[in-house]
Parts: C-alpha cells; sequence; structure tokens
C-alpha cells in the first residue's frame, strides 16, 4: 500500500503547476514561466490553516460526508480530530479521511491514483520525494563544531 | 384623570396599516437554472455509462496478426430519489379571527392558509436547493454534488475504482486555504474539456465571498455589460483597453446561456467569463459536505450533463377531495420550472387543517467526467 508523508510547507512542486504549452519553447522562455509558476506556488499555495471557523484549540471539525450518522434519525454525529499547525487534510470521498501531521505519514488505498492523491493534497510526498527531501536537509545542515582538546575523552 | 391625550389614549388607537417583511433568504439559484425533467422509468432514475475499452492499433497488412476484439464497456448507473416534504398548519381560530378583520392594511391575516403554504413550498425548494450540494443519499436525502463531484468513491452506484473514468476533476490544498486565481480556473476547465466528452464546462457556481473575490481578479481586464438602452454602444478603444483584453467578462447578463436553452438570470449575481466560455453563478447554499473547508468551494458543471429530475406526483384521486398538484415557487421570484408539488390533506384530528407538501426529486449528473471542483480557495 503506498504511503504518503506530510511534506510541510516548502513540498508543493512548482513543476506540477508547469504549463504544459511550453514543452518545445526556448530555454529562456521556459526558465521565466518556471520562475513565475515558482513564485505563484509560493505566495498562492502555502500551507498555512483551514477556515478558523473549523478549528478550537488542537481539534479540526470532520467534514459531514465522513462523520458517523445516528441509526435511528440519520443525524450526523460531530466529530473533531487531532490537528496542529502544517497538518495536511486528505479527503478521498468514499475511501478515506485522514489529518496527516508534520511529519507523519499516511497509507493510501491503492486503487486511488498518485496523481489524485496529490491533487487534493499537494504537499503530501510519495516516497521517492520524501527521501529526496530528507536528503536535502541532511545536506543542509550545518557541521556539528569540532570538540575542544579539554572537553575530548581520553583514548584507549 | 384621563383626558384627551395621546399619551391617555394611544391605546385605543387602532393600526391603520401593518406591512408583512419576511427576514429569511430562501433564493434558490441553482434550482432556477437547471432543468427540470419528468422520470419516467419509474422505481429508479436510470441511464447506461461507456468507458474506454475499444481496441485499435496499427497493423501489418502484409500478413501481420488482426488485432483481438475489444469494446467500450457498458454499464448501468442508477439513482434513487430524495423525498421532501413541508407541512402546512393553521388553527381554526385563527382562520376565523382573521377572515373576520374589516380594517384595511392586514390582508396577511386574511388568507393565512395561502401565507403558510406558500412559505412551506418556499422552505421545501430551499431544501432542495442545498441538498444539490450536500444531500448525503441517505436518510431519504438526494445525492448531492458533494458525493458526484468527486474524484474518488462510488456515485450512481458505478464504483470509480472499478472504472477510473468514472471521476471528476478535483483540485485542492491539504485542507488549507489558498488564493483563488485566473490560472487554477483555467486549468480545471482544460483539464476537464481533456477528459470529457461533452468538452468544457460552461457553469461554474460558487458563494458570495467568492464571487467577489472572482470579479477582483478581472479588475484590470473589465468590460462591463448592462441594460443596453436603444442607440447605446460600447466603445471598445475607450481607455486603451475596454473591451480589448484577453480576458474578458460580463456582469449580470439579463439571460444565462446554458445546453438547455437561455434562462432568465433572476435573483442572483452572474459573471460571464467570455473568453473562456464560462458562466460563474453566485448561490449562497453552494458547499461541498466531502472537504474540510466547506464554502470554499466552486464547482464546474457542463450544462448539457447536469439535471434535476423529479417523479411526477400522480393524478388527482377521487376519494381525496383536498389534493392538489402544486408548482414550485421560489421566494419572490415564482414558479421554478416544472417541478410539481403534491399537496394533501391529513385527517382532522383537532381544530385545524393540516396539510403537507411533498416532492420527489434528485439532482442527476450523467457525465462525472465534466464536472470538477476546486476547494480550499478564498
Amino acid at each position: 500500500m503506498p504511503t504518503y508523508w506530510n511534506g510541510g510547507p516548502e513540498s508543493v512542486d512548482p513543476k506540477r503547476f508547469f504549463p504544459e504549452w511550453l514543452d518545445g519553447e526556448e530555454d529562456a522562455v521556459v526558465k521565466a514561466a518556471q520562475d513565475k509558476v515558482a513564485d505563484e506556488v509560493k505566495r498562492h499555495h502555502p500551507l498555512t490553516s483551514p477556515h478558523r471557523d473549523l478549528i478550537k484549540g488542537n481539534k479540526i471539525k470532520r467534514p459531514v460526508m465522513f462523520c458517523r450518522r445516528d441509526e435511528k434519525t440519520g443525524d450526523v454525529i460531530e466529530q473533531w480530530d487531532d490537528w496542529q499547525r502544517g497538518s495536511v487534510i486528505l479527503a478521498l470521498p468514499g475511501v478515506m479521511y485522514a489529518v496527516v501531521p508534520p511529519g507523519g505519514s499516511i497509507n493510501v488505498d491503492p486503487t486511488v491514483s498518485e496523481k489524485t492523491v496529490k491533487a487534493n493534497a499537494p504537499h503530501l510526498l510519495n516516497e521517492e520525494e520524501y527521501r529526496a527531501q530528507q536528503e536535502k536537509h541532511k545536506r543542509t545542515e550545518p557541521d556539528k563544531p569540532a570538540k575542544a582538546k579539554h572537553e575530548q575523552k581520553p583514548s584507549a | 384623570m384621563a383626558t384627551y391625550s395621546f399619551s391617555d389614549l394611544s391605546a385605543t388607537y387602532p393600526q391603520l396599516y401593518r406591512e408583512l417583511r419576511p427576514q429569511i433568504q430562501r433564493k434558490t439559484p441553482t434550482a432556477r437554472l437547471l432543468p427540470w425533467k419528468p422520470v419516467t422509468t419509474g422505481q429508479n432514475i436510470g441511464w447506461d455509462l461507456t468507458f474506454d475499452g475499444q481496441s485499435a492499433a496499427a497493423v501489418n497488412p502484409d500478413g501481420g496478426n488482426l488485432v483481438t476484439a475489444q469494446a467500450d464497456p457498458r454499464t448501468a448507473a442508477t439513482l434513487g430519489f430524495g423525498a421532501y416534504s413541508a407541512p402546512v398548519k393553521v388553527t381554526t381560530k385563527a382562520q376565523w379571527t382573521g377572515a373576520a378583520i374589516g380594517v384595511q392594511g392586514y390582508d396577511f391575516l386574511k388568507n393565512m392558509l395561502d401565507q403558510n403554504t406558500g412559505e412551506a413550498l418556499q422552505k421545501a425548494v430551499k431544501l432542495i436547493n442545498q441538498h444539490i450540494y450536500t444531500g448525503s443519499g441517505s436518510s431519504n436525502q438526494m445525492t448531492g454534488l458533494s458525493t458526484g463531484v468527486a474524484a474518488t468513491g462510488t456515485y450512481a452506484n458505478v464504483a470509480q475504482s472499478s472504472y477510473s473514468n468514472w471521476a471528476a476533476y478535483s483540485a485542492g490544498n491539504s485542507g488549507s486555504l489558498r488564493s483563488l486565481t485566473l490560472a487554477l480556473i483555467k486549468k480545471a476547465a482544460s483539464t476537464i474539456a481533456t477528459n470529457a466528452p461533452s468538452g468544457r464546462p460552461d457553469l461554474a457556481f460558487c458563494t458570495g465571498p467568492l464571487m467577489d473575490t472572482l470579479e477582483g481578479l478581472f479588475d484590470a481586464y473589465l468590460h462591463l455589460y448592462g441594460q443596453m438602452k436603444p442607440g447605446m454602444s460600447m466603445p471598445p478603444f475607450q481607455n486603451g483597453g475596454m473591451g480589448m483584453g484577453t480576458d474578458r467578462i460580463s456582469l449580470n447578463p439579463p439571460t444565462i446561456d446554458t445546453a438547455g436553452g437561455q434562462i432568465q438570470r433572476t435573483g442572483f449575481r452572474a459573471l460571464v467569463w467570455e473568453s473562456a466560455g464560462l458562466t460563474f453563478v453566485e448561490d449562497p447554499d453552494c458547499s461541498n459536505s466531502a472537504v474540510t473547508n466547506t464554502a470554499n468551494c466552486i464547482f464546474f458543471v457542463n450544462s448539457s450533463a447536469l439535471e434535476m429530475q423529479y417523479l411526477p406526483p400522480p393524478g388527482i384521486q377521487n376519494y381525496m377531495p383536498d389534493q392538489k398538484i402544486m408548482q414550485a415557487v421560489e421566494q419572490d421570484l415564482g414558479p421554478i420550472a416544472n417541478l410539481q408539488f403534491d399537496f394533501r390533506a391529513r385527517g382532522r384530528t383537532t381544530f385545524a387543517d393540516e396539510f403537507d407538501l411533498m416532492a420527489m426529486t434528485q439532482v442527476v449528473l450523467k457525465d462525472r467526467a465534466a464536472s470538477g471542483i476546486l476547494f480550499d480557495v478564498q
């Protein structure tokens, strides 16, 4: 079963919003389009938060379609899920609903294509993308400073 | 000691004129816009679907192999009905005392049965309009567009997991709100056009705040359309750009073009994006019960693939003298085309006249791939 990870605010790939009609254009035109799309993604697709009316403390209201209903009356039983800033919400009607916290992951039914998952929750990364993101974070972390001589343990 | 002063006599002054002003919004733009058709298939609404499966290949005519025959698979789609009812009840004393009022200006107390019936009709039609979007398909509700316009799940008894093309376009932002842009809308319309046999969507529904945002996106290219008076013309080159921008829109045209014909635009805002061939309609009831930010969404549909179907009430029965068939009405705007309600009296058990209005109806999205939902936008 495919697993998707919460990639965080920087995980939306501008190339996925890349206009298809630019294939075959000159490099300068392609570069300009990429920069424009990257800027648009940064401004218009941030991972901020859902509507404030849906959040109470560290809980978020579940959409009605995914809530249980009273057996006798059919009325919706309101449900709230754990939420924190940076969580990704994946709602696939008829399949699943999940709130993925920062650093978390979710298994998705294999009948749902990756394209559909990313169209609904673009901040979810597949395994390959997540590993690449982790590697990138490791490379960009500053090297730890060497210990001073008097702090070093004596060799055996 | 009493005197002939207003303060002493005011309680005895009659109220010569009173006006009844409703404070309830019961407008139904979507129900007014969609075509209404009677069901002739009885128990369920049914239609058939074909999906891709037909084989075709380049062949070697010089003794090469024949192509294995494979046809497009067919499957049946079925939907049930939602049943909507509203009661009417006026007590005997209220009717008698109201009818006896002889003072001018109290007409709303003299025809209480008509008043209550009208209000009940408007309320039932309003509920139908809401359930066009959020109907759950259970508990006698119709199956709304929240279920139909989705990239996954079963709709009309056809599972998307079995037929991958039985999916609408769906684009969100992981539950977080983002800015609405023209690029998002263009991408939605273009992707739907690629997937759907009926081509680009021509109608889109959204709430008022999103309509305000949408209007703001066009400020630089605005081409205003209004009630053209005889002899009036719109200068095409005024100010170096009016009407000449790449993206042209018309605000609030008198009629809206759909596959079913021209519909009068009464009681709601509409924005016609001419260069995209898309009409945006404002409906306060537009909502998606399958997403986190329920009101922050735009539904894209093709008017040739979306309609309302209703079960016509049975004819007047001889043994039910109080039975009528009534035309559905929208608040202040008159009849909703074709939708009929059955109006029947209950057996009297108290000193009151009680009736029930009922209609059975369903929103039918015939081509799921011809629709789309853009959500998490503001």
